[in-house]
């Protein structure tokens, strides 16, 4: 590249730089300005071949590769594009011929310069002045000043010139800097896509986790409820089960009751039987039933064997009482004793199940506390639950007065 | 495209403007659909704001700097470019090489072109191939160098190095034909 005296080549360079740069993208406003200071300083920059590099050359250059691509690719551009765009090309070409015709007329209209003009140029050019040495001394001063003008400039413009090298090595940095920077931003997208894929593989996994955690909470909760539904329905099974059970004890206790009366009432009634038939020392007396509401209908004896101190009660018709309420008290009148302090024979209830289911009868055997010389006479009351002591006789149901043996 | 169509509309030929649309309409608007791919810019405003400024700018054309085509993709490149900045937002694009590796020509027929573009066409194929990729994503598709950098996954600085020295070397090599001798008009917004 030639460059004229004076001219760094790491300038010229620097400018065809720029130039070449302009040719293919925009520069910048510090490239602009660089490239206009070095303008001024090598208007005539030459390659090798002394062609002059310039801004026109190079555009040039560019615009023949442009046009010659796009001659191969061009687009049909659309019709009602092409008539708007013809329309706004014939009013442009009439604005150029408006403009054509007003320079025409600039031209033609110039007056002929006169025959003074023409004088003044003859003087100022010097063609026919006398030589004078003022003028020669007047000459001589402008040129001394001229060259120290052009020392000074030549100055200035190596200052300027070492300035523009700075600007370079400055620039050159921060293009360095700038592609240092575009390289740790290339690592940066990588991590960051790297990091980004982990991130989106760590919410896939959460995701399919949820999803298993989701599914398994709903068989947790379907085998809740099945567990609440067999649950319940044991429960209710173990309920009824226990409610038959109860029944059932119940059921028993009460057969089990029903047995114990009957055996009871089986071995009183055989009992009885064979006091009477085996013992012909027997008082037989048979019940009078007092007025009192319990005793109507009653009816029955009292067998009793004073040798054997054993003896029962047979009744009929006799009402059942409530243990929890009353309870009937059997009384033996000894003539040893006190008529108003009867023996106690034993307190007793009658039930349903305690009644023959043969005859209706029910026996109850006598339980004496004390030895019963000679019997006066045998009754039964109405007491407390759990019998009394000492009768008070307001609630006797039935009577059997013995009658003196025979002399 | 022999043809000049610039000069005439210049001038005020209206009837030059009809056929310059024709001529290079389809091109223009391909472009626009290359550059602005991504941005949601409206291709029609963009295509517009190129030919207005083609045909305000028809006088500054010199044929002998370079081709009528050339003169007006340069100028279509750096509107376009200009609408990419502006544009606030850009939708992931994917950009292939588009074969441009490959050592065929990607100019169609190459006897209907201009010569200088022609010859363009053919020395651009001469380059090293990482040289090509990077032109190709920043003269085809418009890309910025930073994208460049993006989609071929080089450093910055590399981008512009095999962007400077791929141009060098086209210079280079259309060295005989090309660069004019006399002094020549800027083209507008090329040095500013």
């Amino acid at each position: 590249m030639n460059t004229a005296p004076g001219t760094s080549t790491a300038m010229a360079n620097r400018l065809a730089e720029l130039l070449a740069d302009q040719a293919t993208a925009p520069l910048t406003p510090t490239e602009l300005s660089e490239l206009d200071t070095l303008l001024h300083m090598h208007p005539q920059l030459q390659d090798s071949s002394g062609r002059p590099i310039d801004a026109e050359s190079i555009a040039a250059l560019t615009g023949s590769l442009i046009a010659g691509w796009s001659s191969a690719k061009t687009a049909a551009m659309p019709g009602d594009v092409r008539a708007r765009l013809l329309n706004r090309g014939l009013d442009v070409a009439r604005e150029n011929a408006r403009e054509a015709s007003r320079h025409r007329t600039i031209s033609i209209s110039q007056p002929p310069p006169t025959a003074n003009q023409v004088s003044d140029r003859v003087v100022r050019t010097g063609g026919s002045r006398p030589f004078s040495w003022p003028l020669l001394l007047t000459a001589a001063a402008a040129c001394a000043a001229l060259c120290t003008s052009v020392f000074m400039l030549v100055s200035s413009q190596r200052s300027q010139a070492e300035a523009v090298m700075a600007r370079q090595q400055l620039e050159t940095q921060q293009q360095e800097s700038t592609d240092r920077l575009a390289a740790a931003d290339g690592r940066i997208s990588t991590f960051s896509a790297t990091l980004e894929a982990q991130r989106q593989d760590a919410n896939a996994r959460l995701a399919l986790a949820a999803e298993q955690f989701a599914a398994l909470d709903q068989s947790n909760t379907e085998l809740s409820a099945i567990l609440q539904g067999e649950r319940s329905t044991a429960a209710k099974a173990v309920a009824q089960a226990t409610a038959d059970l109860a029944s059932a004890d119940s059921e028993i206790e009460s057969l089990q009751t029903r047995l114990a009366v009957s055996e009871r009432k089986l071995t009183a009634a055989e009992d009885r039987i064979s006091l009477l038939q085996q013992n012909p020392d027997n008082v037989q007396i048979a019940w009078t039933a007092t007025d009192i509401p319990e005793a109507k209908g009653v009816t029955g004896d009292v067998v009793w064997n004073a040798r054997l101190q054993q003896g029962y009660l047979r009744f009929k018709g006799l009402s059942a009482n409530d243990p929890g309420k009353e309870q009937y008290q059997a009384w033996i009148f000894d003539e040893g004793r006190d008529p108003k302090f009867p023996v106690d024979a034993g307190v007793f209830d009658i039930t349903l199940a305690s009644k023959d289911e043969a005859t209706g009868d029910l026996i109850i055997p006598i339980d004496p506390k004390l030895l019963i010389k000679n019997p006066a006479a045998f009754a039964v009351t109405l007491e407390t639950p759990g019998g009394v002591v000492v009768t008070d006789k307001k609630r006797v149901v039935v009577l059997a007065p013995v009658a003196p043996p025979t002399r | 495209m022999s043809t000049q169509f610039l000069p005439r509309i210049a001038a005020g030929d209206a009837s030059a403007v009809a056929a310059c649309l024709d001529e290079y309409g389809g091109t223009i608007w391909g472009l626009a659909e290359r550059y602005l791919r991504g941005f949601g810019d409206d291709l029609e405003d963009a295509v517009q704001e190129v030919f207005v400024e083609v045909w305000r700018h028809a006088g500054r054309f010199d044929p002998n700097q370079g081709s009528e085509a050339a003169f007006i993709a340069t100028i279509a490149h750096r509107r376009l470019i200009d609408r990419q900045r502006r544009a606030q937002t850009r939708r992931a694009v994917h950009f292939e090489d588009d074969g441009i590796l490959e050592s065929r020509a990607q100019t169609g027929n190459t006897a209907e072109l201009n010569d200088d573009v022609r010859k363009a066409s053919e020395a651009f194929q001469k380059l090293d191939a990482d040289e090509k990729q990077v032109l190709w994503f920043a003269l085809y598709h418009g890309l910025s160098h930073e994208r460049i950098a993006k989609t071929v996954n080089i450093p910055l600085g590399t981008v512009k190095t095999r962007l400077r020295r791929g141009l060098m070397r086209l210079r280079e090599l259309l060295n005989a034909d090309f660069a004019p001798t006399k002094a020549r008009p800027r083209v507008e917004g090329a040095a500013r």
